[in-house]
């Protein structure tokens, strides 16, 4: 070989792998919207929040777990206390996985909520399609840069974890597959997140339409397996469903490793959490394609200057239909609404619960009245709608659903118009500030009314089929109605404090797991919870008192006091008073601040 | 109508409105111009009881705006520079939410919605959704929402910004109905030449304070800019520039492309003296034309373009 070959051919080495490292350099795979995105998270004041929030109610999930199997000071002899000191490991354990896995997967949803549309809503995004920058590494950089602080999240809690490893016997494996599962039911919780926020501007549907596909891809396969199991007694038949089921559900697989993980022998097969990972991780990869020519497709409408860019196809041909009347001198014709009542209810009212033509919609309510159906179906099936525990557990169900849209819609009140740019117009009409809080809080109550027919109606059916007891309905009316005017004027006062929709669903849903459902289990907030409320009012006037026994809690304690004060036949008068009290707190603080970032 | 007296706004480290002092009286239509952040909008939020004064009062119709913002609210219309839209109302509904809003009585709304629809021609849109019209059409639809309660006062943050030249001159002739409907309006804007044809006073704003507050004719005097005259003779130009030259009252004669322009000294003014003088000459006069003060010649003296 000659000197000049060899040259040369160093020369081409040379280049190729300059090529290779180029095309592989991770400054380039991320693009320069991940060192955006990351510059910009840590000036938002919310991330703060989050980082100083998560170890807070981690620590008092773990300072909960401890006192359940330990107990208070006093509450059992010193014996007793070091008998279960073996326990507290475990139980600490359990409650830090289980913590970080609702909390990081939730997370991951409400922090990619927002992912896409801001760009839209900005007008960036149409604008960084006429850049170099490909569709990959737009939707890469905002998924990598949130996973990236929820890792920081799960970090926070590793150093707790490796000291009860290393002094309460819990095997490495444990803590490494509930956070390989954590980390990969965030992720793909994150794309179904990101491909939502292409085509919903509000963070609160993202967050709502995220929920309820991962329920149905969880719940939907499970529930088919149960009713399978019943028709199909050949076990071995169905060892591959219930296989496939561990593949697809993390919460089947993570209960499974948190209750090995308390067996003398603990020992799970290393092959089913790596394969539910990998499966896991091909479903996001799924999501992650299609999100990035979605993306592709968004922006380039946005730039053509397009109409309907949150918009379906159905929806976006009613759009540019709308856009060519714009530009029309013909007259519009159209039914035109009258305004009956105080004009800020009557504008809460009209904006609808559902949006007629919408697609996704239509399907929630199909998929939703399906699940409603099987439900009843299976109930019936299993001979069960006779008794009061059923009553219970379906009053409850949708005492949540009807409470958190309740919420979601007061939260989104008044943000949804600063964001629109119509409050300050609002705010310079003759309304007083009181006014416009007590209609918003109002206003967000009636808009749900949709969901609270779902409650009224079971109990009208159930009183009249003689199966609920009729003494039942005026106090759960009672609790209904306070609960929802104490969630919508919490939301409402999220959303007068609030300068975007974002921050203030995020307030409030923190605000409705720990205090509503209260998720921490905070003992007295357990007691004062609506839910709480409702139930206790089957167990006092519907004749299911054996429901305060199963709460064993220890006399001349305070709580002890709240469960008498709970079983009494007028707790619903109490529970009442408590929430119209923290209603009318919360209606003055929205009233206060309806002024504030207005601009 | 509207008096602001010592009016100051302070952010932080900047302070948005310094000392401002305005006074417009009633009936007029007030131009208030200054460069980007120089504390237009700050001000006009103040007035609509957006915002609250750091130091200093804001009245209008002798109600202060911090202690009777309800009074106020119900005598002023306020139009923002970017008019946020309900965008799932249709144009009536739109009209009539903010009628209700402003306490109108349910049985008189749907004629007064008409009437401000008619007046700013918009009847043929009131079954469209607010969202579908173009952006002359919004504009309008603010307008008109302003007008919903026939307040006294209006306050426009640049109505026309961001509007092609026929809705520019559409809104400009709703201004000049507006006034003959007796209302007083202060409207900001970056299109002088706009406020030149419709403002009967203009303030001047920078770094929050005000550097100028008068007539659009008052502005000549104050900046020393004397009067200015065109003049187009058939032939004999140099003769005319030579005779113009020698006259007391003129302090400058220039030989522009096909006209001389002609510059008075301070305090003269023309009275017929160059017809006069040229005509006595024998030169033939084709055309005299006053040179106008323009409002953008002014703003440009006026403030140094500095933003905060």
């Amino acid at each position: 070989m000659s000197v000049s070959k060899a040259h040369f051919l160093i020369l081409f080495m040379n280049s190729t792998l300059i090529d290779i490292l180029e095309y592989i350099n991770p400054v380039r795979l991320f693009g320069p919207i991940f060192a955006k995105e990351l510059i910009v998270s840590s000036r938002r004041r919310r991330n703060y929040f989050v980082r100083f929030a998560y170890p807070f109610f981690l620590a008092f999930f773990v300072a909960s777990a401890f006192t359940r199997v330990f107990g208070y000071r006093g509450q059992y002899p010193s014996v007793m206390q070091v008998s279960q000191l073996a326990q507290v490991g475990i139980s600490i354990t359990t409650a830090i996985v289980w913590f970080q896995f609702i909390i990081v997967q939730f997370l991951a949803v409400v922090m990619l909520s927002t992912a896409i549309s801001d760009e839209i809503y900005s007008k960036t995004l149409g604008v960084l399609m006429t850049t170099p920058i490909s569709s990959f590494q737009i939707v890469f950089g905002k998924l990598l840069s949130k996973l990236l602080q929820l890792l920081l999240l799960i970090a926070i809690s590793l150093p707790l974890l490796a000291i009860i490893r290393v002094f309460g016997g819990i095997p490495w494996y444990f803590v490494i597959s509930s956070l390989c599962i954590t980390l990969t039911a965030s992720i793909f919780a994150g794309t179904i997140s990101l491909i939502f926020s292409i085509y919903n501007r509000q963070s609160h549907l993202v967050i709502s339409r995220t929920l309820l596909v991962c329920f149905f891809i969880y719940a939907g396969p499970l529930i088919a397996f149960v009713i399978m199991r019943e028709f199909c007694k050949d076990n071995l038949h169905l060892l591959i469903p219930k296989l496939g089921l561990f593949f697809i559900n993390p919460f089947m697989l993570m209960r499974t490793i948190t209750t090995a993980m308390q067996l003398p022998s603990a020992s799970i097969p290393g092959e089913t959490w790596l394969l539910h990972c990998a499966v896991m991780l091909g479903l996001s990869v799924i999501v992650f394609i299609w999100s990035v020519s979605c993306v592709r497709k968004a922006g380039l409408r946005q730039i053509t200057g397009q109409a309907g860019l949150f918009l379906t196809r159905k929806e976006r041909k009613i759009a540019d239909k709308k856009l060519r009347q714009s530009y029309s001198s013909s007259p519009v014709s159209g039914k035109i609404r009258d305004i009956k009542w105080h004009p800020v209810i009557w504008r809460e009212i009209a904006n609808p619960m559902i949006k007629p033509n919408r697609i996704t919609s239509a399907l929630g309510i199909l998929l939703s009245l399906a699940f409603l159906v099987t439900a009843y179906g299976l109930c019936i099936y299993y001979e069960v709608l006779g008794r009061i525990v059923t009553h219970i557990v379906f009053v409850l169900v949708y005492f949540f659903i009807a409470l958190i849209r309740t919420s979601t819609f007061a939260s989104m009140s008044i943000t949804n118009e600063k964001e629109a740019r119509s409050w300050p117009i609002l705010l310079t009409s003759p309304l007083a500030e009181k006014e416009i809080a007590l209609c918003k809080i109002i206003g967000s109550c009636l808009r749900a009314w949709g969901y609270w027919l779902l409650l009224a109606a079971h109990l009208v059916v159930f009183i009249l089929a003689g199966i609920i007891k009729a003494p039942v309905f005026i106090p759960l009316v009672l609790i209904a109605i306070s609960s929802a005017l104490l969630v919508s004027s919490i939301g409402v006062m999220f959303s007068s404090m609030c300068k975007r929709s974002t921050t203030s669903s995020i307030l409030n849903i923190i605000t409705f797991l720990t205090c509503i459902i209260p998720v921490c289990c905070i003992p007295f907030l357990y007691f004062v919870s609506p839910l709480f409320a409702a139930a206790s009012i089957f167990g006092v006037w519907g004749g299911f008192i054996e429901m305060f026994d199963s709460f064993n809690i220890s006399p001349n304690t305070p709580l002890y006091i709240i469960k008498i004060i709970a079983a009494s036949h007028f707790s619903f008068i109490i529970y009442t008073v408590i929430y119209l009290l923290v209603t009318y707190g919360a209606y003055q603080l929205s009233a206060n601040h309806i002024r504030w970032r207005i601009l | 109508m509207i008096e602001t007296k010592h009016l100051t706004k302070v952010f932080g480290n900047l302070t948005a409105v310094d000392d401002l002092n305005l006074f417009i009286k009633q009936g007029d239509i007030f131009g208030f111009i200054g460069p980007n952040g120089a504390g237009k909008t700050t001000t006009m939020r103040i007035l609509v009881t957006l915002m609250e004064p750091t130091r200093g009062h804001a009245l209008i119709d002798g109600l202060d705006v911090t202690r009777n913002g309800q009074k106020v609210r119900r005598i002023i219309g306020y139009m923002p520079d970017f008019m946020g839209v309900y965008d799932d109302l249709k144009v009536f509904e739109y009209l009539e939410f903010f009628a209700a809003a402003f306490g109108i009585e349910r049985s008189k709304r749907k004629s007064i919605v008409e009437g401000v629809l008619e007046l700013t021609d918009l009847q043929s849109k009131k079954s469209a959704t607010v969202d579908s019209l173009s952006r002359g059409m919004q504009q309008r639809l603010g307008l008109a929402r302003v007008l919903i309660h026939d307040p006294k006062v209006l306050i426009l943050d640049e109505p026309a910004s961001g509007l092609d030249p026929r809705a520019r001159i559409e809104i400009r002739e709703l201004l000049k109905e507006l006034k003959r409907m007796g209302k007083t309006i202060m409207i900001s804007s970056h299109i002088l030449s706009e406020l030149e044809e419709i403002c009967d006073h203009v303030g001047i704003i920078e770094h929050g304070q005000l550097v100028y507050s008068g007539t659009i004719e008052e502005i000549r005097p104050r900046l020393g800019i004397h009067t200015k005259v065109r003049v187009q003779v058939l032939d004999n130009q140099e003769k005319a520039i030579e005779i113009l030259a020698a006259l007391p009252q003129i302090s400058q004669v220039q030989l522009c492309k096909n006209y001389i322009s002609v510059t008075f000294r301070e305090g003269e003014n023309m009275d017929g003296i160059i017809a006069r003088t040229l005509v006595n000459a024998n030169i033939d006069v084709v055309a005299i034309q006053p040179e106008q003060l323009k409002l953008d010649d002014a703003f440009l003296q006026l403030t140094k373009g500095i933003v905060h």
